[in-house]
């Protein structure tokens, strides 16, 4: 998970869409937790990529990378960009942007339980 | 500081391409997205030549097109997914010559998010339903319908989401008339994501699935999903489904499955068949690497279909299906021909191939057979067991061709692109030009060119011949009102005129009836099939018979100036008397029985052509020695009574009434336009009101310093006219508005229109004593372009401060260098193979090189002499060496002597970076700049990506490090350093003692040197993270700059600040002062930000009219060449910031993205106006026109003549 993403650029590339964050308080009442937990869930299933309390690092960094490869894919100049700097014809990159997106940072960390 | 952004060139990339019917015609029509502009294209059946028919600014990113056609329908619609989070389909109305948006759908948020659809497009080949779909998890299915009206509707979006699933592909099934099907090639993450073992990665199945929607329950349903090869990348819709009136089917239907290096065919319940890509046979080939197809194109003929699929090499394969009613027999695919890589192919109906370039020029061929029965190895599923599929996860045995030229197409036209734009300067160096040339440097790989863009129309010389002496003027003339080309040319000189027939040569011809022993004034072919002469002592009335019926001049008087056309000539005596004539229905010319004295000198005269179905045109202009010019009426109720009068600063050299349409005026019908020339060089344009004859809305431009001569001419059979003085212009009317361009040819001193019927639309004209025909094949365009080809992709170029060559650095990823190539083939041949010299010789601007692992890299410098457009000298780089940045460094170690520092890297890898060893070579250069002799080579640790000149040393960005060095005897040394720029410095600029630093990911900083200390000071920097592309110096405390994501920003310092740092001697107080946001003590101001929407690779500041302001010029990866222009006055702020906010309610964007929106994607948009936005206020209808106008207080021309003198004082565009 340490390791440096690898796009045919130098150096690290760009982190485009930020996660977007619900707060949860915790001073709320539980009753109140409880219906903003199933708000929550809601928003989870709704909207892939927003974060939440729990979020894990590993989470946090494969959304993240989910979220600029889908961007690069989705930016024509951009994908122009990456293609000329590595040499490679512009479908060639946008096939591998997709493939990477399965697993941008590597597997996850074992859970220690 | 407020900019006015205006876009001289729009992107020239097309990033899709599709085919259809969509003016409803039967001729077919190509729309292509060029990014952020949508286009329509018409190929011309006849001639092969692709025009523009129209282009649009849609405001938004166009990520995808698609095509439909409602069952039974005439009529293409077009389907445009973009990052608006909206469906739109769009129809072309060729009433109006516009895209009409018939529908919008909203179904999510802006922006080319990852869960938002609009990256795929597939639809249902009988027009019934279409999906759009996310790069992950959602699929949205519309339904397509016609309501009793017979309009188009479309339902409600119906879900077909799949959570953690990524979507590669969507393609919509031909099933006949059965359900829609959708098939998506899609991975789903899910358990990957929660397997620490890293298993569930390995063994992801890419998954082919069918979504039906059920038509009757209106409903969509996942019907079938298999896996496929993990590597698939791409479906095919494969025809299908029974024609209504048989019972035979066109197909098998299912799809292909483009895979690396394998073809499958595949179905529901249906055997798969698989084929391996045909691989070119190279001895430089690279076995590891797979091969994929990036694009592919179905054509259905009668009764069969193919499939051309092209290779990521280029290389086009011809697929075909051999199938028995619903069972397929075999999957054969074969080589077809190599084309350039395309993001799009189309193949029309009419037998051409379009080829839509991923960079660089877009093509056009034309099929001259089908490969049907050639010698080209074909390879068929049924030479494998179980079709190919015995053993789907083990690859089949290569295939392999033989690439060769072009068999099958022939090139036919081609569509000039500048995409990419990797570098550009923009200077002034031809010989005799008073506006500046953009030295652009495009393409990529072998296709590579460095283009010098100027300012014009491009002109084709037909013939030129030279004359016994220097006429002063050339008519053409037909000899009868119906003839279809020119029959004659007319030269007049000195003492006499030259009459010159034009047939299968053109020879000088005796009996015309013109007299030859005088000049000539006018030449006119009048009535049915008379013809006239205006010549110093009378007019002569040429009658087809050849009896002249001459008018002379009273004794002591010369006619000075004539003007005439189909039924009228007018002519001013040099008594300063006017003399009209009439013809009468019996094509007798009558002399008005008045003359009028017009009290001073007549210099010019100008009555426009007979309006169709008239007797006469009722207004004559003249202009007089008094500096005035007259509209003077031709009415019979009062013939040559004075109308109205305008002064003019200069006396008048000519005068041309045309009529000619220009949208922004008069949609409709065209406006009487009187242009007059000045003696001083200034082109007056006013307008003519039909009704009253006064002269309204007035606009001047400089054309040149000579006094101007004006003349209409057809240009494709619309009015224009030939503004000539130091530099020749032409005013035509293109797409509906008016342009104004000077041509690119030589200075000319009289021309006229000519039509024969080998040039059917060309040009006459006389420059000195050289009579030269020619035509302008590109109207529209603004940019003339003349390239010189490079090798590889251009990295980076400067120019020399002395010897006028620019210096170029060029190099590509995944490609051997010349001297890796040798070595490798000596390689081979010691092991005692054979090389195959055929492959090896093929030109790699057509077959590109062949590509090489990541980490190798060919590369060179290129001495180009810009003013004869050649290349001087190419030094390639060997050792795996590849060139990163360049610049020109006056040692003062060296006695201020000019060297050419070149910063490289040895086995380069672009992720992560790095280098095993960094470089920065100093040449010497020799032999007038022409060559240049390496002194030494100087090791970095890290890839030297910028480098420049600073008070007689070099200072360098090395990776994060910005170094300063010095001339040594055996390398640069090294003086000083500092380390804390966080990714990578990739530009330098300079003045005085400081250096401003782009840095790759943490935008501008601000840096100081300190002599006494010898200390390298960064004393500020941006508050802002930015991907630095490129950045200028606009004054010493203001720096331009672009990022990565297609914004243009300019940042300024504190003018105390910059006076402190100045100030302080030793830097100290620098160094201790406290840093702000975790960065430098003192933070830029962002003056001024703006969304382009192409990736800025260079910003130039320069004046690009002689005398004018200077403007920033930055030129777009996608090939946009564009300006930032500031403004002189707050009011001009406050208007065009007005009328920008009315457009941008009045003027929608075609995907439906919010204009604010988009100009300010990443950052909200400051201090900088659209002018592309405010430009289309030409366009609106007249109402709306002029209920803008009139909330700003101003007449429509009021508006108009401000849009237009921004633009042309800026740019003289």
């Amino acid at each position: 998970m340490d390791k440096q993403p690898s796009l045919p650029w130098y150096g690290h590339y760009p982190k485009i869409c930020k996660p977007t964050y619900t707060h949860v308080s915790h001073t709320q009442s539980s009753e109140l937790r409880y219906t903003a937990n199933t708000q929550l869930e809601h928003l989870h299933a709704r909207y892939t990529g927003t974060g939440h309390a729990d979020l894990t690092k590993y989470e946090w960094l494969t959304h993240q990378h989910r979220d600029t490869l889908s961007s690069i894919v989705g930016h024509p100049t951009l994908l122009s960009y990456l293609s000329i700097a590595d040499g490679e014809a512009t479908g060639r990159v946008k096939f591998e942007m997709v493939e990477r997106m399965l697993q941008p940072c590597g597997p996850p960390p074992a859970k220690d339980d | 500081m407020h900019l006015y952004n205006l876009t001289l060139q729009p992107p020239t990339a097309i990033t899709q391409a599709i085919v259809g019917n969509f003016s409803g015609a039967r001729q077919q029509e190509i729309i292509v997205s060029r990014g952020t502009r949508l286009e329509l294209l018409r190929p011309d059946v006849q001639t092969g030549k692709v025009s523009t028919v129209i282009a649009s600014d849609v405001f938004g990113s166009i990520r995808s097109l698609a095509v439909f056609r409602l069952t039974g329908g005439t009529k293409d619609y077009a389907v445009v997914g973009s990052d608006s989070g909206r469906i739109v389909i769009l129809d072309y109305d060729p009433k109006t010559s516009s895209f009409v948006k018939v529908h919008q759908e909203t179904y999510g948020k802006s922006g080319a998010r990852r869960i938002v659809p609009g990256q795929y497009l597939a639809v249902d080949p009988k027009g019934r339903s279409l999906m759009i779909a996310a790069v992950e998890k959602a699929k949205l299915v519309y339904i397509l319908n016609r309501d009793a009206a017979a309009n188009l509707t479309i339902s409600s979006p119906l879900e077909a989401h799949k959570n953690n699933a990524l979507i590669h592909h969507i393609v919509g099934l031909d099933v006949g008339f059965e359900n829609p099907v959708f098939a998506a090639l899609e991975v789903d993450y899910s358990e990957s994501d929660q397997d620490p073992t890293g298993e569930a990665f390995n063994n992801a199945e890419k998954m082919l699935t069918y979504y039906e929607l059920d038509l009757g329950l209106n409903h969509v349903v996942r019907k079938w999903s298999e896996p496929t090869d993990p590597r698939a990348n791409l479906l095919v819709q494969v025809p299908g489904g029974q024609l209504g009136s048989s019972d035979r089917y066109d197909g098998p239907s299912g799809v292909l499955v483009c895979c690396e290096d394998h073809i499958i065919y595949r179905h529901m319940d249906a055997p798969q068949h698989r084929v391996p890509i045909p691989r070119r046979r190279h001895p430089l080939e690279d076995p590891d690497r797979g091969l994929i197809i990036t694009a592919a194109v179905m054509h259905k003929m009668k009764g069969a279909f193919f499939f051309l699929l092209q290779s990521e090499e280029g290389d086009l394969y011809k697929v075909t299906i051999e199938h028995d009613e619903q069972d397929v027999r075999a999957l054969k695919i074969k080589y077809f021909d190599t084309v350039p890589i395309a993001s799009s192919l189309c193949i029309l109906k009419s037998g051409f191939l379009f080829v839509a370039a991923e960079f660089g020029n877009h093509q056009l061929y034309q099929f001259q057979k089908l490969g049907d029965d050639d010698n080209e190895p074909e390879f068929s599923s049924t030479s494998y067991s179980s079709f190919g599929m015995a053993d789907p996860s083990s690859p089949l045995p290569r295939a392999y061709f033989h690439p060769r030229g072009l068999d099958n197409l022939t090139l036919v036209d081609e569509l000039e692109s500048l995409d990419p734009i990797v570098d550009a300067k923009v200077l002034n160096i031809l010989p005799n030009s008073d506006s500046p040339q953009i030295f652009a440097a495009c393409g990529r790989g072998a296709r590579s060119s460095l283009r010098m863009l100027r300012h014009g129309l491009e002109v084709e010389e037909v013939v030129s011949s030279d004359l016994p002496g220097i006429p002063n003027a050339v008519w053409t003339t037909k000899l009868k009102e119906d003839d279809p080309f020119d029959s004659y040319i007319i030269l007049s000189f000195v003492n006499g005129t030259l009459v010159l027939s034009i047939g299968e040569t053109i020879e000088e011809v005796q009996d015309t009836g013109f007299l030859s022993s005088a000049p000539t004034l006018a030449v006119q072919q009048i009535g049915a099939d008379a013809l006239l002469q205006v010549h110093p002592h009378g007019i002569r009335h040429v009658l087809s018979d050849r009896r002249v019926n001459e008018w002379r001049v009273p004794d002591g008087k010369t006619i000075v100036s004539a003007t005439t056309n189909k039924r009228q000539v007018v002519v001013a005596l040099s008594s300063a008397e006017l003399v009209y004539f009439e013809l009468d229905l019996d094509g007798q010319l009558n002399e008005y029985q008045d003359r009028k004295a017009m009290g001073s000198t007549v210099l010019a005269l100008s009555i426009a052509e007979v309006p169709e179905g008239r007797q006469r045109t009722p207004y004559l202009a003249v202009g007089c020695e008094d500096q005035t010019v007259r509209i003077i009426s031709l009415d019979p109720e009062s013939t040559l009574e004075t109308i109205s009068l305008q002064a003019l600063t200069a006396p008048p050299s000519a005068i041309c009434i045309a009529d000619m349409l220009d949208a922004g005026i008069n949609k409709i019908s065209p406006t009487t336009f009187v242009n007059i020339g000045l003696q001083n060089g200034v082109l007056l344009r006013t307008v003519l009101d039909p009704i009253n004859g006064q002269l309204t809305d007035t606009r001047t431009r400089f054309l040149g310093t000579r006094p101007i001569r004006l003349i209409r001419v057809a240009i494709q059979r619309n009015p224009g006219i030939l503004a000539l003085s130091s530099r020749s212009w032409l005013n035509y009317t293109y797409q509906n508005l008016m342009h104004f361009t000077p041509l690119i040819f030589e200075n000319l001193d009289y021309a006229w229109s000519f039509s024969a019927e080998l040039c059917p639309e060309g040009l006459i004209g006389i420059s000195g004593s050289v009579l030269r025909i020619f035509q302008i094949p590109k109207l529209g365009t603004k940019l003339k372009q003349d390239s010189i080809p490079l090798s590889y992709t251009p990295r980076k170029m400067i120019t020399h401060p002395a010897n006028g060559y620019l210096y170029l650095i060029e190099g590509d990823h995944r490609v051997m260098g010349e001297d890796a190539v040798q070595a490798k083939l000596a390689e081979i041949r010691q092991k005692g193979q054979k090389v195959d010299e055929d492959v090896l010789n093929l030109p790699a601007e057509v077959f590109g090189r062949p590509k090489a692992p990541a980490g190798t890299w060919a590369s060179g410098i290129r001495i180009v002499d810009p003013v004869n457009a050649r290349t001087v000298n190419f030094i390639p780089l060997d050792n795996n060496e590849a060139a990163f940045s360049v610049a020109v460094v006056s040692f003062s170690a060296r006695g201020g002597e000019q060297m050419l520092v070149v910063g490289t890297a040895k086995d380069t890898f672009l992720a992560p970076r790095s280098c095993s060893s960094g470089f920065l070579r100093t040449y010497k250069i020799i032999n007038d700049g022409q060559d240049l002799e390496l002194l030494h080579k100087t090791e970095t640790n890290d890839v030297p990506l910028a480098v420049l000149g600073f008070q007689g040393r070099l200072v360098a960005g090395v990776g994060k490090a910005l170094r300063l060095y010095d001339m040594g005897k055996k390398k640069l040394l090294r003086k000083v350093e500092n380390k804390t720029f966080s990714s990578a410095i990739v530009t330098l600029a300079t003045q005085g003692s400081r250096i401003i630093v782009g840095d790759m990911q943490e935008s501008i900083f601000y840096v100081t040197y300190k002599p006494p200390e010898n200390r390298l000071l960064v004393f500020a920097d941006d508050s802002q993270p930015r991907w630095i592309s490129s950045a200028t110096m606009v004054d010493y405390n203001t720096v331009a700059a672009g990022d990565r994501f297609g914004n243009v920003f300019v940042n300024r310092l504190d003018s105390k600040v910059s006076d402190q740092v100045d100030d302080d001697p030793t830097g100290a107080g620098i160094l201790h002062e406290k840093g702000v946001l975790a960065g430098a003590p003192h933070k830029t101001v962002l003056l001024a930000h703006y969304h382009v929407g192409d990736i800025v690779t260079s910003i130039n500041k320069v004046s690009l009219v002689a005398g004018g302001r200077e403007v920033l010029l930055y030129t777009g990866l996608h090939g946009t060449v564009g300006i930032l222009v500031p403004f002189i006055s707050k009011e001009d702020v406050d208007f065009i910031s007005t009328l920008e906010q009315h457009m941008r309610t009045e003027q929608g964007s075609l995907v439906g993205r919010d204009h604010l929106a988009w100009r300010g994607y990443y950052v909200p948009v400051k201090a900088v106006v659209d002018g592309d936005l405010c430009e289309t206020f030409a366009r609106l209808p007249a109402t709306k026109q002029s209920s803008i106008a009139g909330e700003l207080d101003r007449t429509v021309g009021e508006v108009l003549k401000k849009l237009e003198q921004l633009r042309v004082t800026a740019s003289g565009f």
